[in-house]
């Protein structure tokens, strides 16, 4: 096994010794005085870079989820390369892991709401219900963005023996903790499931579950996309339909018509050993909470097969988590799954030395997530903000010059600087759907929408609009009327201070360059103060102030980076 | 009950002495196994004697990431301990569901396609009988008995708890499927799940945990059985392939594979054939073997004691 990952990779680089890596193409840091539709220095990119607070606003949201700080933005004012720093130090900062699980949402899909299992039946309270869905989708994020920001090796993502639960997952699953503290944590399952990371994690197969005549081969085809990038579905087939009725004849066809073993004879053994997780009655919570290790085996008794990894025999299910880690196209799934994370698109042949490269600086770095991070951030695709002259349509088709925040990152960076979170009920409005808006506002949920929306609707206009509203009066409410502690207005603001007095003129100004990453202009000022001006004549200068910072956020530079 | 549970030319362990063994102390090993200790190694086996773990686990290489927890003593003392109370019957469930929904009344659990003399019924419910068992949850059981069918299906998702407050967990499926035919009577079981029932000594008053399927023919005072799945059995997880036994053939011993999963999460496997009573014993499918277990006069007669009673519920 490891002289073929030593072959497939050897391939892959495309020699037979070790391959210095293609340089990343690295822009020098502009500063505020470089024009979007700078040419690009890298030769054949076809975009031009963000300026440096542009770049610090979208790492900003991209790797914390809030806009920047006022002394962040006012270290990168003074010193344009100060940009890098930071963003290094927004690797380390705690907010990572939860966007590095939004993140990994995108890709794994488990942020479901659909479950076999409702709260009722696992012995919740109702008010438990977004909680409980909650906590099931992000098991296998946890383990995958905990493993991340400790530093570990990529691998053990898949090789780990702990996963991470929080206090709901250890109530109605058999996990123990091993580390103390609430929150998620690092813990153990006590059923005898092998060691696996994610892969031995109930919430990605409650996910994906299999139904008990699938015999885990959706499961099979879930892993191999989800861990492997490798799709069986794009797999082209070409077969005559077959009267399969009952298992015996399916296993015939699987293992003798040529169209059908293509896929099978890999897909089977891979299923094979995921017997641990198959259940004989699905909807059944004795069923579904447990590992059951006696069924390990069952894979020769339903499919035939003896279980193995895309050729090399596995002797059991605990040999899973180290084939996986083993196959080279795990570690090239990684860096693509990020890339595309962080690109906000998804690479195509194109992109193929930039992920040439970043896989070597992710293997030189011992696996570690965080420098593959730290490398994509650096590179072109994740900086461009803009065409370069002479970008072709299919450039300008291809390259996300401008983000959309998500659901999770606007319900975030609104929370910080507001500190208003829309929540009804004990649902976060903006991710969930069950009585929510994550979808509308251009999220997903893994299951009926499996991809984020790259651009706004009208939905999502709805959506920020309301929460929009919704933020900038409890803001008001809270700072200006109840003189609660300052998140976004200045300490020297007073709801009687009108346009022209200085105490207001710096509110507005702080206010625009909190929201929107830079100061207003002088023409952008006078419009946002006649605008209050306005308001408060009707209706008070605490609905001024809350209208104003409506407006501020359901402005597109708001909500797109 | 014959049992012969000790490794090949191996003095009696103690459960095998409870039980009555059949080999005899001092029975040379088989080709290629010498005696270290009461246990039968490879000849050229690097383990060394002796009970510690790993000084008998073989030595052989257990390949990338697999260790062998158990020594090869400890898988034989695993094995003796699982057989000592045998397979797990498929219809113990049966049983239990029995004595369960006899405390059912009319209206509680309200059962549509009830038959009368079998357990037939199917319900959905979360209700308290005025006796006081508590029905919750869903359960569907397909029963139908003569003198020549037996037919039994069941799906549980349940709690039922009865009045003196013991409660059986259901989750998953059951079958069974019996019928005369020339002369002879073929069945095949089906039990998947997870069962508990407090309050019983078995298995499923552990926490019985099954995936077991069993097919047999009992004709002429002979039985032959087949059992595939896996099942936790005294506490420990072992699984079958393909085992095979025969009342009249090679005295009731074993063909196929019975495998036991050490606290590692590794399996050993040992594999019978030949009318032997020893099999070869395998940790995480290595090609070496480990040594030989002389298991099967019990996991033969485990198996053939599946099922025995024909067409009587």
């Amino acid at each position: 096994m490891r002289a073929g990952a030593l072959a497939l990779a050897v391939g892959l680089f495309g020699c037979a010794g070790p391959t210095p890596a293609p340089p990343l193409t690295h822009h020098p840091l502009p500063g505020d005085s470089a024009a979007p539709d700078d040419p690009p220095a890298g030769a054949a990119f076809a975009g031009a870079p963000l300026d440096a607070r542009g770049l610090l606003r979208r790492a900003s949201l991209d790797l914390r989820g809030v806009v920047p700080t006022e002394a962040e933005l006012d270290a990168v004012e003074a010193d344009p390369s100060a940009v890098d720093g930071l963003i290094r130090g927004f690797l380390d900062d705690p907010r990572y892991e939860e966007r590095l699980v939004d993140l990994l949402a995108e890709r794994f899909l488990t942020r479901g709401e659909e479950f076999n299992l409702r709260w009722f039946e696992m012995g919740l309270d109702p008010e438990q219900d977004f909680a409980f869905r909650r906590a099931v989708g992000e098991e296998p994020l946890r383990v995958m963005a905990r493993v991340a920001v400790e530093g570990r090796p990529w691998t053990d993502t898949v090789t780990t023996e702990l996963t991470v639960a929080n206090e709901l997952l250890r109530e109605i699953w058999p996990i123990e903790a091993v580390e103390e503290g609430a929150g998620w944590r690092w813990g153990r399952y006590t059923d005898g499931r092998p060691a696996g990371g994610a892969l031995m994690t109930n919430g990605l197969w409650w996910r994906y579950y299999t139904t008990p005549n699938n015999f885990s081969r959706s499961r099979a085809s879930a892993l191999s996309r989800l861990f492997l990038c490798e799709d069986f579905l794009t797999r082209p087939i070409s077969f005559e339909s077959l009267a399969l009725l009952d298992r015996e004849s399916q296993n015939e066809a699987i293992q003798t018509v040529p169209a059908c073993v293509g896929c099978h004879s890999t897909l089977d053994p891979l299923a094979a050993s995921l017997f641990g997780f198959w259940w004989f009655d699905i909807y059944a919570p004795a069923e579904l909470n447990v590992y059951h290790p006696e069924r390990e085996m069952l894979g020769p008794y339903y499919l035939e097969t003896e279980m193995a990894w895309f050729g090399a025999p596995m002797a059991d299910a605990a040999d899973l988590g180290p084939f996986v880690a083993d196959d080279p196209r795990f570690r090239s799934c990684a860096v693509k799954s990020l890339a595309a994370a962080l690109w906000r698109r998804t690479p195509d042949l194109a992109d193929f030395d930039t992920l040439q490269a970043l896989q070597v600086e992710f293997e030189a770095s011992g696996l570690r997530h965080k420098a593959l991070a730290a490398a994509i951030l650096q590179g072109d695709d994740y900086r461009v903000g803009a065409l370069a002259p002479g970008a072709s349509e299919a450039d300008a088709a291809r390259l996300t010059t401008r983000r959309l925040l998500s659901p999770e990152q606007l319900a975030s960076a609104v929370e910080g600087l507001t500190g208003f979170r829309w929540a009804h009920r004990g649902y976060d409005q903006l991710t969930n759907d069950v009585v929510g808006y994550r979808i509308l506002g251009g999220g997903m949920d893994g299951q009926s929408v499996t991809r984020p929306e790259r651009d706004p609707t009208l939905t999502h206009a709805l959506v920020v609009q309301r929460l929009a509203q919704a933020a900038g009066q409890a803001v008001v409410a809270d700072e200006l009327v109840a003189a609660g502690e300052r998140r976004l207005f200045p300490a020297g603001l007073r709801l009687t201070d009108r346009p022209g007095d200085a105490a207001f003129d710096d509110a507005l100004g702080r206010v625009h360059r909190r929201v929107f990453g830079r100061w207003p202009t002088d023409p952008e000022a006078q419009e946002a103060a006649a605008f209050w001006e306005g308001v408060a004549a009707a209706n008070g200068p605490d609905a001024a102030w809350a209208s104003l910072v409506a407006v501020f956020l359901r402005d597109p530079a708001f909500w797109t980076h | 009950m014959t049992l012969s549970s000790s490794i090949r030319g191996c003095a009696l362990v103690p459960f095998a002495a409870a039980l009555g063994c059949a080999a005899a102390p001092g029975t040379p090993c088989g080709p290629g196994f010498e005696r270290r200790g009461g246990l039968c190694y490879l000849v050229d086996d690097a383990g060394g004697g002796g009970d510690a773990a790993g000084a008998d686990t073989g030595g052989a290489d257990a390949g990338p990431g697999a260790a062998a927890v158990w020594s090869v003593t400890e898988v034989e003392s695993v094995f003796g301990a699982a057989f000592a109370d045998g397979i797990p019957d498929p219809m113990r469930v049966r049983g239990v569901y029995g004595q369960a929904i006899a405390h059912a009344e009319p209206a509680c659990p309200a059962r549509e396609s009830q038959s009368a003399g079998t357990l037939s019924g199917v319900w959905f419910a979360d209700c308290v009988t005025r006796a006081g068992a508590h029905f919750d949850g869903l359960g569907i059981v397909l029963e139908a008995h003569d003198d020549a069918v037996w037919d039994l299906d069941g799906v549980a998702n349940f709690i039922i708890t009865l009045p003196d407050g013991r409660r059986f967990d259901g989750g998953g499926e059951f079958a069974l499927d019996a019928r005369v035919a020339g002369g002879a009577l073929r069945w095949s079981t089906k039990t998947g799940g997870v069962y508990h029932f407090d309050g019983e000594t078995d298995w499923i008053g552990a926490g019985g945990e099954v995936a077991l399927f069993a097919e047999g023919v009992d004709e002429g005072g002979a039985r032959s059985v087949r059992v595939d799945g896996g099942a936790v059995m005294a506490g420990h997880t072992l699984a079958f392939r393909d085992l095979r036994a025969e009342s009249d053939v090679c005295d009731g011993l074993p063909s196929g594979q019975v495998l036991v999963r050490d606290p590692g999460t590794h399996w050993w496997s040992v594999d019978f054939g030949g009318c032997a009573p020893c099999g070869v014993l395998r940790f995480h499918g290595e090609a070496t073997p480990r040594g030989e277990l002389c298991i099967g006069p019990a996991v033969g007669a485990a198996a053939l004691a599946l099922h025995d009673v024909g067409l009587v519920p």
